[in-house]
């Protein structure tokens, strides 16, 4: 191990000078290369010299991860490149109505440490799709429907982040972003074929730390020029809002700040903000690439301060997100009536303009911008923010390395879950059970690849068909519905109530996808309109919250009618009572 | 269902057959297991039970506590709206923004704080 870290110093030294000799000699876009595909080599590293053949280390690291590596491995695979890349840009465009994805993204996690995260931990189980099966008394067709939600949520959700990795890489380098999709596709058999989750959770620790600095350094140095220092400023933007809302009004527009105006998922209203909040909340415990991460921790104590750590990690981006935005909008605000021919001369306008992420157009042809002439895409607020507030050049590649470690993390946990759901969930349990160690290990490796094909082919196909990608994205923002709708109300009963049984856990998420789906499907796709309560339109996003509750209830009734606790099995309750026992 | 006489009981057989060759194996495999620990005694069963029961109050203490900041705080928007802070940030956007998120946190650490100590009684008392 010492050898490995004097290499990685090593390594670290040669990477920094080179950027700084490339930097000196003005070779600007070779610094950002050897920048950018340098940090791929950083992750590779760590992942080689973490490699495993032990089962128990492929598919939970060992059970052996700490709480501030398990918290800051949590944090960046919750942070996807879309997090990083577009969340502010959601809130400087939705305002107030956009803050639900910042609420909803956190406070799931204290769901997570207080009702599942230690209990996972406890139940010894190796996937979720194996603890809802052990829970429903070994019952097969619960593992299987289990694997087919978790094969759904992961692989929409991967083919999204190749895709931001594409775009990344396109935008950063100027390179055709489908070679983007293709290296982040090698790359992440890389990381995880080498030694599964104990190669992952270390590759996740050193992304994170890269991500987050990535974020915070942009961030501190506009907050800087824009004089938001007084004292910190995450407290200190209120002079600037102000200004921002003052000119907001002159110009006839709704201010950011102003609840409940804007369209939230297909609704809107403050019933819908709460619900849409809630849903987010309850989707993100039940997603398995989330609840996957409590496998691999010490001890139930360890889950417990993990999932902290975790949340404390989330929380520096998070908090963040909502100064970026304001930020930007103000940015944009300072070109609010100022004459068209000035602001095609902005520096940042010239550099963004060609990209499409900002356009303009004199509408009404007086020769001054207004509001309304200038559009922007969510992404801009990131990535351009350097330009916006006139950052020295070094401060792009930075971004682009932290939005590709946020790109890649999120890619590593989902194509591990999925090569894991196939390996343990279907070819052990279903096809081979008697496979050896091994040969289990080289499964999931041709797992791992197949895999990651398969999402490199759809995430090209992505990049190519605007109307793939947009359904795609739709089926990244449903997936916490879907979570929150079938798996969520399950894993909760499943640990706290022992009248649950297997007739209610189907029924439970049969009735709870029943309910979401067409919904979703109605109002997202083919413009039905959202349904009215107490004055608020519920949107899509919302709706998984009453899909839920739908859920919930559903499960408890059929449970009871069915024999609550008298239907499960001896072990099933042993195996319930064993959750409870402190280790 | 009259179109198809067998289909019902097929479908049940069907059924019969999957649960016994995948329960039946792993109750096998349960048992066995479960030989080979040891009973706990009936003392350490009330000990367990009070310990559940402390689990189950703290957690919902603590779930009771998380709707303040997941909830209650943003229901409160319209009227927060209009007091600004800190030089000029509506409350209810520093609420929503910063405050919620740290409110979390701190429920967080909080809990496995708490949680951490009634374990380390529970043991302390096993081991008496």
């Amino acid at each position: 191990m010492k050898f490995f870290g004097k290499a990685m110093i090593l390594f670290l030294g040669a990477y920094i000078s080179l950027i700084a000799i490339l930097a000196l000699i003005e070779n600007i876009f070779l610094a950002s290369a050897v920048a950018l595909f340098g940090s791929l080599f950083i992750y590779l590293f760590i992942a080689f010299v973490m490699r495993t053949k032990d089962v128990s280390e492929f598919y939970v690291a060992g059970r052996s991860i700490g709480s501030i590596p398990i918290g800051a491995s949590i944090a960046s695979n919750w942070m996807s490149g879309a997090s990083f890349v577009s969340m502010a840009g959601v809130i400087a465009l939705l305002g107030f109505d956009g803050l639900p994805y910042i609420i909803g993204w956190t406070l799931g996690y204290c769901i997570a440490a207080f009702m599942i995260a230690p209990f996972i931990r406890k139940s010894a189980t190796y996937t979720i799709p194996e603890f809802i099966e052990t829970r429903a008394c070994y019952w097969p067709i619960a593992r299987l429907v289990a694997v087919f939600i978790l094969f759904i949520i992961s692989f929409t959700y991967l083919i999204a982040q190749l895709v931001t990795t594409g775009i990344i890489v396109g935008r950063f380098l100027g390179l055709p972003a489908i070679l983007g999709t293709i290296i982040s596709s090698i790359i992440v058999i890389a990381f995880a074929g080498s030694g599964g989750w104990k190669s992952i959770v270390w590759v996740n620790v050193a992304q994170y730390f890269i991500l987050i600095v990535a974020y915070w350094c942009v961030f501190i140095a506009a907050a800087y020029v824009a004089g938001i220092f007084n004292p910190w400023p995450h407290i200190g933007y209120g002079g600037i809002l102000t200004t921002l809302e003052l000119k907001e009004i002159q110009f006839g527009l709704r201010t950011l700040t102003e609840p409940f105006l804007r369209v939230l998922g297909g609704g809107m209203g403050e019933l819908n903000w709460i619900f849409s909040a809630l849903c987010l909340m309850l989707g993100t415990v039940g997603l398995p690439h989330v609840l996957s991460q409590f496998y691999l921790v010490k001890d139930v104590r360890t889950a417990r301060y993990g999932v902290a750590w975790g949340l404390t990690f989330i929380g520096l981006l998070y908090i963040t997100a909502p100064v970026y935005a304001i930020l930007a909008r103000y940015a944009f605000s300072q070109t609010w009536g100022m004459a068209i021919k000035d602001v095609f001369n902005l520096a940042w306008v010239q550099k963004w303009l060609p990209t499409g992420l900002i356009k303009l157009s004199d509408v009404n042809r007086d020769g001054i911008l207004q509001p309304p002439e200038m559009s922007f895409h969510n992404d801009i607020v990131v990535i351009g923010m350097p330009d916006m507030f006139g950052l020295p050049w070094y401060f792009t590649p930075i971004i682009a390395i932290g939005g590709l470690a946020a790109a890649l993390s999120t890619a590593n946990g989902l194509i591990m879950v999925m090569a894991i759901g196939a390996t343990r969930d279907i070819y052990k349990k279903f096809i081979n059970p008697n496979a050896s160690e091994r040969k289990e290990i080289w499964i999931g490796r041709a797992m791992l690849i197949v895999l990651s094909v398969i999402s490199s082919i759809f995430g090209a196909r992505a990049l190519d068909d605007p109307t793939f990608s947009t359904y795609v994205a739709l089926l990244v923002g449903w997936a916490f519905v879907f979570a929150a709708a079938s798996f969520t109300p399950i894993i909760i009963l499943g640990i706290f109530w022992k009248d649950l049984n297997k007739y209610g856990m189907v029924m439970g998420m049969i009735s709870g996808l029943a309910i979401a789906l067409p919904y979703v499907v109605g109002v997202g796709l083919y413009g039905m309109p959202p349904i009215t309560i107490f004055g608020s339109k519920i949107g899509t996003i919302a709706w998984g919250t009453l899909a839920f509750l739908i859920n919930l209830i559903v499960t408890i009734v059929v449970s009871l009618a069915t024999g609550g606790k008298k239907a499960n099995t001896k072990e099933v309750l042993r195996f319930v009572d064993e959750l409870k026992t402190p280790e | 269902m009259s179109k198809f006489p067998y289909l019902k009981s097929n479908l049940i057989y069907i059924y019969k057959k999957l649960d016994y060759i995948f329960v039946k194996r792993e109750k096998v495999k349960y048992n066995l297991q479960e030989k080979n620990e040891s009973t706990p005694s009936e003392g350490s069963d009330e000990k367990l039970r009070k310990y559940w029961n402390k689990l189950k109050k703290i957690t919902i203490i603590w779930m009771l506590a998380w709707l303040f900041p997941a909830v209650i705080i943003h229901l409160m928007s319209p009227i927060t709206s209009s007091i600004k802070i800190l030089n000029g940030i509506p409350l209810h956007w520093f609420n929503t923004s910063l405050l919620s998120i740290l409110i979390g946190i701190a429920l967080i650490f909080c809990y496995a704080f708490v949680m951490d100590r009634v374990d380390r009684i529970f043991k302390k008392e096993e081991g008496a």
